[in-house]
């Protein structure tokens, strides 16, 4: 490192030391308050999530700090007249700000730890894995500093900065969900980080010319940071659309009919109507057939289970099940028995609860399968040991595991993750043992109802696929079925398709391409929710001759925006750089261009005879 | 070295220092051989550009009432102007023929003038000079 | 000779405004030029353009032979540069911004500096922000040509200081000039500064140069003389820059009066004084004020 790249960070090491002690300190109180056993026991994400939020939001002021540092002291010309390249101030300010950033969470996870340990706590232990979840942690931090620095630090009006920001936020949030869902660990760790470096490199890279509002932006603004915005405005504005099709389609099908199963083993439609809590048997046109469902046993307050948005209505008493279906576009699976509460998950199957691995503690190394804290009292959070052992937490005293005893000698069966609808549904916490079901209920173990416990099973599939007018089949035990269709019937529904069609018309022309090669119902099988917000339904359903407008759409946009600029007076190689940008992400770009290209920078000079010397003596011949 | 320039007078500031130091000469308050003050002296106690200060001293050289000696400094000539009796003459000349105009201008009579110069001369005379 | 600054025809625009329009001049080696113009007139911008720091929309501007808009770094070592204002960072100390000065710039002389700012009597230890404004001045000073800069610019570096300290600022520049002999362009208000410091003069008006001479080539040439015209208004005359009505007659500002055009004001005056020159402060203002006066 050279000594001009020291002397610029150790100008600036005020405020990089007071973001540092903020950012540990906020990290170890925030360790503390969220709970150190939730966090670095039960590797519980939840409480990672706030810990990234707390450190987030001081790496994004101190990004913006730090980028805006040379502007507010107005000391960019002192820096400027130096024999330096002008990006080494920015680098040496975005790499030791982002450094911090990166390292204040590990840090404060350290000393949590230590603390943890030094206070004796419980002989739990430390997560060895947790600190993959840290460095994820520290990612995220990282690359949010970057996007704040070089957002700040970017030469444009403030406009410009302003949307840079969002998008890069945006892009980065987007980014998380998406990773999450795919890969976790260290190479959504590793993914994060380039993002952040990308950004770091654009900033340098911007930093060449100092802003200058009545001259064209820099070619080399064109290039890495134009590509950047033009991908990630293709994304947000894909979201964006997706958004709005989603709306509409849960719009279009938000009349969905009420699934019942009668006593006498018929599967039918049923909405609510008269009395309340009355739920009548109606006809396909929706008319009641005088029929009413089974509905005089007292009930259980109703407990939304929320399985991917099926709502259930636990009646003890009858055996009479109310669902409703959702989501009939943005999945095809519609009922995903997701299981009780009592789910294991393991690391390779992709979600985001990650398996910890105790490697110290008193019950030796043992390999913990974990699963959801239910939602209720932590006294319900239990964790399978292998060799089918049960532990939970005990809160007496300093949090430690101990044993729990199932009635009977019970053991708990290894329960895993299912998919379809062939297993039997668990509800309320009951847990599967060796001895049938049992349930925790206020402090001891308890045989759950029958009728909580086993219901009849309900499948649902999709016999049509079409994102306007699908066929659902519902079915029941014994083989009955019922077919729903979902037709276009009503001018408002009619309406709710055109908008979805016109959602698809204005999706970013790359992803509409996509989509139209893809099979979206199979895609929506096998890959995970964020691709689907990034392909759109209709094109990929049966509605590819939408892209013909979108084509269209987006060409005729490039085009005009072509002519503009040649008006202007831009030279080829930034019109097509703009033209390639709308192309990738359509109007919305638009906001960057705007920001970027403005009337006043092309303004040309009046020249003309420059007004005349009055006065002009030529020098002496020698001196 | 007293000298003093008024950089607001309609006088060059280079023709004033020149002029001022060929009074001192002239009136032996700089002695044949003596030293000048360095360049950098005489601009900074004059408070001016020192490439001001150069100037007036090639035209001092230029005229013969001083020596530069490289790496030495400026001197006061002590030989005789190296200038031509007939440069001299020519200068004497001008001299005298501006003096006329004006005096002429301001209203003199020829006998006014006479006077004028003969009293300027014996002040002139009066005051100690050295052999040249 | 090769100009160590050189502007052609610089055109430069912010918005609607034209600031610059078609600035040429030029500053040789070990010449001290300076730049002089009312607020807003572009010296400024002129400055600021020369290094780097704004683009010109038409012309060309090179500094030490090469366009300004692309300056290599080896060139940015030669010059040595003081804005408007003295911008350092306040929160540092003086010999940290030494050090700094030192690190950023090879070729700085740090031990030479410290001198300097012994000598001037600068706490080291002082905060910047601490120091008074001419305190600063000196800094800026000091830091800037400590690195043996071939070419100095300074924007106003007069601005705020009062008599005593511009008067240090001064001879802290001729001693400069005297060991050196680096060539100086300087933008400032303080005309008798410049009537000391400056070899050449340019003032700059409606973005371009009224005036680009010696010192005293420019006297030389523009004399005042009062009169009492015949008839009512003064005579029309080439060269006439200014005519200012006094009580009972004008006082004219006139350029290149030679014997033919003495001799048609003569005829047109009642009467008529001697030449009187007009020292830099006036030349300026009968120059500057007023609309197209003097175009």
């Amino acid at each position: 490192m050279s000594p001009a790249f020291v002397a610029l960070v150790k100008k600036e090491r005020l405020s990089l030391l007071v973001f540092f002690v903020l950012s540990v300190s906020a990290g170890w109180i925030t360790i503390t308050v969220e709970g150190f056993e939730w966090m670095f026991v039960l590797g519980s994400y939840d409480r990672f999530e706030e810990l990234t939020l707390v450190q987030s939001g001081l790496a994004l002021l101190a990004g913006i700090w730090l980028g805006l540092r040379e502007e507010v002291t107005r000391t960019q010309e002192f820096l400027r007249q130096r024999p330096l390249a002008p990006g080494v101030s920015v680098l040496a300010r975005g790499l030791a700000g982002a450094s911090l950033a990166f390292l204040a969470p590990l840090v404060a996870g350290a000393l949590a730890i230590g603390q943890d340990l030094l206070l004796g706590g419980g002989g739990v232990g430390v997560r060895a894995e947790c600190w993959t979840i840290l460095v994820a942690v520290a990612a995220s931090v990282f690359a949010t500093f970057s996007a704040s620095f070089a957002a700040a630090s970017f030469p444009g009006s403030p406009l410009a900065r302003m949307v840079l920001l969002f998008f890069t936020l945006a892009a980065q949030l987007a980014l998380q969900s998406w990773a999450s869902s795919v890969c976790s660990g260290l190479p959504w760790a590793l993914l994060v980080l380039a993002y952040g470096a990308l950004l770091l490199g654009a900033a340098r890279a911007a930093a060449e010319r100092a802003l200058d509002l009545d001259r064209p932006v820099g070619l080399r603004v064109l290039g890495l940071p134009l590509a950047f915005m033009a991908f990630v405005s293709m994304a947000f504005g894909s979201l964006a659309v997706a958004g709005w099709e989603k709306l509409a389609s849960q719009a279009l099908f938000e009349s969905r009919p009420w699934i019942g199963w009668t006593s006498d083993g018929r599967l039918v439609r049923c909405s609510w109507v008269g009395k309340p809590g009355s739920l009548a048997v109606v006809d396909v046109a929706g008319k009641p057939t005088g029929e009413e469902l089974d509905d005089d046993q007292p009930r259980l307050p109703p407990v939304r289970y929320t399985l991917h948005g099926i709502e259930l209505l636990p009646l003890p008493a009858a055996r009479s099940l109310w669902l409703r279906n959702e989501g009939v576009v943005e999945r095809r699976i519609v009922l995903e028995a997701e299981g009780a509460r009592w789910v294991a998950s393991d690391s390779s199957s992709g979600t985001r609860q990650v398996v910890p691995l105790l490697s110290a503690g008193e019950l030796g190394d043992p390999r913990l399968v974990k699963h959801f804290e239910t939602g209720m009292e932590d006294e319900h959070t239990f964790l399978f040991a292998p060799g089918a052992e049960l532990l939970k937490f005990s809160y007496d005293g300093p949090p430690r595991l101990e044993r729990v005893e199932l009635p009977g000698g019970a053991r708990p069966l290894d329960t895993t993750r299912f998919f379809g609808s062939t297993q039997e549904w668990k509800l309320g916490g009951a847990l599967d043992t060796t001895d049938g079901a049992w349930m925790y209920r206020d402090g001891a173990w308890v045989r759950p109802a029958p009728e909580l416990y086993h219901q009849p099973r309900l499948g649902s599939e999709i016999l049509v696929h079409d994102p306007l007018r699908p066929l659902q089949r519902v079915s029941g035990p014994n083989g009955v079925v019922l077919d729903i269709p979902h037709p276009l019937d009503s001018a408002r529904r009619k309406l709710l398709a055109g908008w979805m069609g016109l959602s698809a018309v204005l999706r970013p022309l790359p992803l509409a391409l996509l989509s139209a090669g893809f099979d979206y119902e199979r895609t929506a099988k096998e890959r995970p929710d964020e691709f689907l917000l990034l392909l759109d339904p209709m094109l990929g359903g049966g509605y590819a001759w939408l892209l013909g407008p979108n084509v269209l759409l987006h060409v005729g946009l490039a085009w005009a925006v072509s002519r503009e600029f040649a008006r202007r007076g831009l030279d080829p190689t930034r019109r097509r750089r703009w033209v390639l940008a709308y192309l990738v992400a359509g109007m919305w770009i638009a906001a960057w261009c705007a920001a970027l290209e403005t009337r006043r920078a092309w303004r040309k000079s009046r020249s003309g005879p420059a007004p005349a010397a009055l006065v002009s003596a030529a020098r002496r011949a020698t001196a | 070295m007293l000298l003093r320039i008024d950089p607001r007078s309609p006088v060059p500031v280079y023709e004033q220092l020149v002029f001022q130091v060929k009074r001192a000469v002239a009136e032996g308050l700089l002695a044949p051989g003596a030293k000048l003050d360095s360049v950098r002296e005489l601009a900074k106690t004059l408070a001016i550009n020192p490439n001001t200060v150069v100037r007036a001293l090639e035209v001092l050289e230029n005229d013969g009432v001083i020596l530069r000696k490289q790496g030495a400094g400026c001197f006061v000539s002590d030989a005789p102007s190296e200038l031509a009796a007939r440069e001299r003459r020519r200068r004497l000349e001008e001299l005298v023929t501006h003096t006329v105009t004006e005096a002429y201008h301001l209203g003199f009579s020829p006998d006014e003038v006479r006077t004028a110069l003969e009293q300027g001369l014996s002040a002139l005379e009066k005051r100690p000079r050295s052999p040249r | 000779m090769t100009n160590l600054v050189e502007f052609r025809d610089v055109w430069r625009h912010f918005g609607e405004r034209e600031v610059l329009r078609g600035l040429s001049f030029a500053v040789r080696p070990g010449e001290v030029y300076a730049l002089l113009g009312r607020n807003g007139e572009g010296k400024t911008t002129a400055l600021r353009i020369l290094l780097g720091f704004l683009g010109a929309h038409a012309g060309e501007a090179r500094l030490l032979g090469e366009p300004c808009e692309a300056l290599p770094l080896a060139v940015r070592g030669r010059v040595g540069y003081v804005s408007e204002g003295h911008r350092l960072y306040g929160e540092m100390r003086v010999s940290e911004a030494v050090r700094f000065e030192r690190d950023t710039r090879p070729g700085f002389d740090a031990s030479a500096a410290t001198q300097e700012l012994a000598r001037l009597a600068l706490d080291p230890a002082a905060r910047i922000l601490n120091l008074s404004r001419g305190q600063r001045a000196q800094l800026a000073l000091v830091l800037a040509c400590a690195g043996a800069p071939e070419v100095l610019v300074f924007d106003d570096p007069a601005m705020g200081l009062d008599v005593v300290m511009r008067r240090e600022l001064l001879e802290s520049l001729i001693a400069l000039l005297a060991e050196r002999g680096t060539a100086v362009l300087f933008s400032t208000h303080i005309l008798h500064d410049v009537e000391r410091l400056a070899d050449r003069v340019g003032i700059l008006k409606d973005g371009a140069l009224l005036v680009d001479a010696p010192l005293d080539v420019l006297k030389r040439r523009i004399q005042k003389r009062q009169c009492v015209p015949v008839n009512g208004a003064p005579p029309a005359l080439e060269g006439l820059l200014r005519a200012r009505r006094l009580d009972g007659g004008y006082e004219l500002t006139l350029l290149d009066l030679d014997p033919a055009r003495e001799a048609t004001l003569r005829a047109g005056s009642r009467h008529l004084s001697d030449p009187l020159t007009p020292d830099l402060e006036e030349l300026f203002l009968d120059l500057t004020s007023g609309p197209e006066s003097a175009r």
